[in-house]
C-alpha cells in the first residue's frame, strides 16, 4: 500500500536534455523563425524570433538552415541569366495560321486572315507545282507543235500506206486507177506493199487518199488547237507557279529571319 | 498617337526597341511580334519550368502566354514589355499547375533536370561545381514536391525578385498569404531536406 503511495507521489523524472529540448522546441513558432531568416527585421515578431533563435537549438538550425536554402535558390539564378544560358527547348514563334486563329475580329474576317495566311504558308510548294507543271505543259505542248509542222507532210504519207496496207488483195487491184487520176503515187507504192506483204489483212472499208487528206488536215488543224491550247494553259499555270513561289519565298525569308537576342 | 506615347518617352534602349516591336505588332505585324517572341522566349521558359516542373508542359504553358500575349496586344498599357510578358507567362504557368492538379497522373520528370542549375562558372574549381550541382540537384528534386502555390512564391520572390505586393497582386492573394506561403515553403523544403542539408550547411 505504502510502495503505491511512494510510487504516484514520485515525480517522473526526464533525464534526456535532447528529448527536453525537443518538448520544449515543440512549442516554439517555427514560422516566425523561418519568418525571420527571411526578412529579417522585416519580419511581424523580430524581437521574439530573435529571442527564440538565441535560446533554442533547433530554432538556432532552423533560422540557419532556411537562410542557406533562400541563398541556394538565388544563386540559381534569374530566368533572364538562365534564360540566356539554356536556350529554351523550342520555337515560340507564331505561325501565320496561329496568328490568323488568335486574331480578334468577326468570324469572317478570321476566316479571311485564315485563307490569307494558308496561302502565304503554301504558297511554296504549291507554286513550285503549278509552275513544274506549266514547264512540262509548255514542253509537251512544244513537241506536239514541232511534230505537226515538220513531220505533217511524212506523218500523212506513212498514214496513206498505212491506209492502202489495210486495203484487201482484190481491191488493190482498182487501186492503180484511182490512184493514177488523184495522181497519188503513194498510194500506188502503198497497194503494191499490200499486194506483197499484207494478203492476211483484212479491212471493211478503205478511206480514198483525198478524203483522207482532209481527214488529216482537220486532225492537224484540232492538234494546233490542242496544243494552242496547252500552250496557254501551261504558261498560265507557269506564271501563277511562278509568282506564288515569289510570295512564298518572301514569306519564308521573312520567318526565318531572326532578330538579334538583347 | 497617345498609343505611341511610352515609345518616344522611354530612354533604355531595350525597352524603346520593345515598345517599337510591340506598336508594329499591334498593327497587325506578325514578324514584329515573332521577334518580340525571340527576344524574349528562354527567358520566360526559364521562368516558367521553374513553376511547372514538367518541361513539356512548361513549353506548352509559354507557347499559351505567347497566344495570350498576341491575343491581348491591344490590352498593353505602357511600361515594360518584358514585365508585361513575364506576367502573361507566370499566369500561364498558374494554369499549368491547376491543369496538373486536376490530372495528377503522371508524375514529374526527375531526370537530366538542370532547372535549379545555376549557369556554369568556368573559373570555379571541380570540388565547387561538383558540389553546387549537387545541391541544386537536391533543391529541384525537393522544390518540385512542394506545393504549387509555396513554389510559385518562392520562385517570384525569391529568383525574380517580386515583391510581397507584387506576387500578391499576380496570384490574386493578400500579402499576408504571400509570406505565409514563402515562409511555409521554406520549412517544406528543409523538411524535405533533412537528410542533405549537410549540402547545405558547409
Amino acid at each position: 500500500m505504502a510502495d503505491r503511495t511512494d510510487r504516484t507521489e514520485r515525480p517522473e523524472q526526464v533525464d534526456d536534455p535532447a528529448l527536453i529540448a525537443a518538448a520544449r522546441h515543440a512549442l516554439h513558432d517555427e514560422e516566425l523563425v523561418a519568418a525571420f531568416a527571411v526578412d529579417g527585421d522585416a519580419a511581424d515578431d523580430p524581437a521574439r524570433a530573435r529571442a527564440l533563435i538565441e535560446r533554442c537549438q533547433t530554432c538556432r538550425e532552423i533560422y540557419a538552415d532556411v537562410v542557406s536554402i533562400g541563398s541556394t535558390i538565388r544563386a540559381s539564378g534569374t530566368s533572364e541569366a538562365v534564360g540566356l544560358a539554356r536556350p529554351a527547348p523550342r520555337d515560340f514563334r507564331l505561325t501565320p495560321l496561329q496568328a490568323a486563329r488568335l486574331q480578334p475580329g468577326n468570324a469572317l474576317q478570321r476566316a479571311v486572315a485564315r485563307l490569307r495566311a494558308g496561302a502565304a504558308m503554301f504558297g511554296r510548294p504549291v507554286g513550285a507545282a503549278l509552275a513544274t507543271l506549266g514547264l512540262v505543259g509548255l514542253l509537251v505542248g512544244s513537241m506536239g507543235l514541232g511534230q505537226l509542222a515538220t513531220g505533217g507532210a511524212p506523218q500523212r504519207e506513212s498514214a496513206t500506206i498505212a491506209g492502202a496496207a489495210t486495203a484487201g488483195p482484190g481491191e488493190a487491184s482498182t487501186e492503180p486507177v484511182r490512184g493514177s487520176t488523184s495522181g497519188d503515187f503513194g498510194a500506188q507504192a502503198g497497194a503494191s506493199q499490200a499486194t506483197d506483204g499484207a494478203s492476211s489483212l483484212q479491212s471493211p472499208t478503205v478511206e480514198s487518199p483525198k478524203d483522207q487528206g482532209s481527214a488529216l488536215s482537220s486532225g492537224t488543224a484540232t492538234g494546233i488547237g490542242v496544243s494552242q491550247l496547252l500552250f496557254a494553259g501551261s504558261i498560265l499555270l507557269l506564271v501563277a507557279g511562278l509568282a506564288l513561289l515569289l510570295a512564298g519565298q518572301r514569306h519564308a525569308r521573312a520567318w526565318q529571319r531572326a532578330p538579334e537576342r538583347p | 498617337m497617345e498609343d505611341l506615347l511610352p515609345t518616344t518617352v522611354s530612354e533604355d534602349p531595350v525597352q524603346r526597341r520593345d515598345l517599337i516591336l510591340l506598336e508594329r505588332a499591334r498593327e497587325g505585324d506578325l514578324n514584329a511580334f515573332n521577334d518580340l517572341v525571340v527576344v524574349y522566349q528562354d527567358m520566360l521558359f526559364a521562368l516558367v519550368v521553374r513553376m511547372v516542373p514538367d518541361r513539356d508542359q512548361a513549353s506548352d504553358a509559354v507557347q499559351e502566354a505567347f497566344f495570350s500575349a498576341f491575343r491581348n496586344l491591344a490590352g498593353f498599357r505602357g511600361g515594360s514589355v518584358k514585365s508585361w510578358l513575364s506576367r502573361i507567362a507566370i499566369n500561364a504557368a498558374m494554369d499549368a499547375q491547376r491543369l496538373k492538379k486536376r490530372r495528377p497522373a503522371d508524375p514529374y520528370p526527375e531526370l537530366e533536370d538542370d532547372t535549379w542549375q545555376p549557369p556554369a562558372d568556368a573559373s570555379a574549381d571541380p570540388v565547387t561545381t561538383s558540389l553546387t550541382t549537387e545541391r541544386h540537384r537536391a533543391l529541384s528534386a525537393a522544390l518540385a514536391d512542394i506545393t504549387n502555390d509555396q513554389r510559385t512564391a518562392i520562385v517570384l520572390y525569391d529568383v525574380e525578385g517580386y515583391d510581397y505586393a507584387e506576387i500578391a497582386e499576380i496570384t490574386g492573394v493578400s500579402i499576408g498569404t504571400v509570406k505565409s506561403r514563402i515562409h511555409r515553403g521554406r520549412l517544406a523544403l528543409r523538411a524535405l531536406l533533412s537528410d542533405r542539408m549537410d549540402l547545405f550547411r558547409g
